[in-house]
């Protein structure tokens, strides 16, 4: 792990995007990610209430983390994570009660979502509170942009177009369902790899 | 071994401090955003019985003409005060969670409109029960005529999604027998 002196607000912001974005990079929180990228609007909303959580729960576990003994810290994000997902639940269903009809038990389901978590345990229970505000915000970003890419083809192929829009006539039904969702991620990571491996020889060679 | 009891001690004033804390935190939003709650889920159902019986304008709690578990019968009023209509309100169990229906018929019993309330189908398939293509074949359609094509009868079940169309029309077919019934014993507490 590298020292906080060395690295720049930058790379705490950026990591998640990228280098380290939690469904194509680190592979996890892939479980919501599948289910939820049927519609765009399903995806953004899903992101909203999880930057919401991801960037909570850092903030939280970082301010805490001098009062977190390393053998309790597992229950005690829990108990953060789950305050943060329930206040989400209940805004949304307050003010946005279609979102919240829509997303329906994932919202819930946020609690055992692993970018969460693992942001916590690798990044936030060691860092300071602004460094963590930032990963928090970043992975944020990058799991709002792959939940939305995915969630775009799958909809745009699966569905015909995206919301009213029916652009396509004979829809390719199997990219709504759960293959569907497994091929565009899989195909997304594919290319992921395919590009670092690519910039990664060009370094070496130069 | 007196330091293990003090850390125990220690751990468990951490936690239950905690946990204080999230819950003191969860008790505010609850109180602050109940009301709020309460009043979409009203305006949300009031809407959906408007919706499926647009020629009433009341509905109110002592128009319950009978509740079970699992239907609710509602007598729907004009303005001035003149029964127009009823409401069922049905849950079937779909591919996924139970799917909940709600039927209007006018006073000849006679479906106006039906409108699912909530469901957890497949978005993309079973979810396309919503759509206003499947829904529409509704009104106007005898008891005996709501059954699949497949299954000798008028409706078309949404494509992929034969689980979630069968039970959709179960649903519906439960909220009428009763009013087909109905002349039997009026039981309307006007």
């Amino acid at each position: 792990m590298n020292n906080s002196n060395k690295r720049s607000w930058r790379d705490d912001f950026a990591f998640g995007i990228l280098k380290g974005n939690p469904v194509l990079v680190l592979m996890i929180g892939l479980c919501p990610t599948l289910a939820v990228s049927v519609t765009l609007f399903n995806a953004v909303g899903m992101s909203i209430a999880v930057a919401f959580v991801l960037i909570g729960s850092n903030l939280m576990v970082s301010a805490i983390r001098k009062f977190t003994p390393s053998e309790l810290r597992i229950p005690i994000f829990i108990i953060v994570i789950c305050t943060f997902v329930t206040i989400a639940d209940y805004l949304l269903k307050a003010y946005s009660p279609t979102l919240s009809q829509k997303l329906g038990v994932f919202v819930p389901l946020i609690v055992v979502n692993c970018i969460i978590i693992g942001r916590a345990e690798a990044f936030a229970y060691t860092n300071t509170v602004f460094s963590s505000l930032l990963d928090g915000i970043g992975g944020s970003i990058g799991f709002f942009l792959v939940i939305s890419v995915i969630a775009l083809i799958r909809e745009f192929f699966g569905n015909g177009g995206i919301g009213e829009k029916i652009i396509l006539n004979k829809p390719a039904l199997i990219m709504i369902l759960p293959p569907g969702g497994f091929i565009t991620i899989g195909t997304l990571m594919g290319l992921m790899n395919y590009w670092n491996r690519r910039k990664k020889t060009r370094m070496s060679t130069n | 071994m007196e330091s293990l009891t003090k850390k125990i001690v220690d751990y468990i004033f951490r936690l239950v401090l905690l946990c204080a804390i999230a819950s003191a935190a969860l008790a505010w939003v609850y109180v602050e955003t109940k009301p709020r709650i309460d009043l979409e889920e009203q305006k949300m159902l009031l809407a959906a019985r408007q919706e499926v019986l647009p020629q009433a304008e009341k509905f109110e709690e002592e128009s319950f003409i009978e509740k079970t578990s699992t239907i609710t019968y509602i007598q729907g009023y004009a303005e001035n005060g003149e029964p127009v209509g009823k409401i069922a309100e049905t849950r079937k169990r779909g591919y996924a969670a139970p799917i909940k229906v709600l039927v209007g018929v006018d006073e000849t019993n006679k479906i106006t409109k039906v409108k699912i309330l909530d469901e957890m189908e497949t978005p993309g398939l079973g979810a396309r029960i919503k759509e206003a293509k499947f829904l529409n074949q509704f009104p106007g359609k005898t008891i005996e005529e709501l059954k699949l094509k497949k299954d000798k009868g008028t409706i078309d079940a949404v494509t992929g999604a034969t689980i979630s169309s069968r039970a959709t029309i179960e649903a519906v077919k439960e909220g009428l027998n009763k009013f087909s019934g109905a002349g039997k014993r009026e039981v309307s507490k006007k």
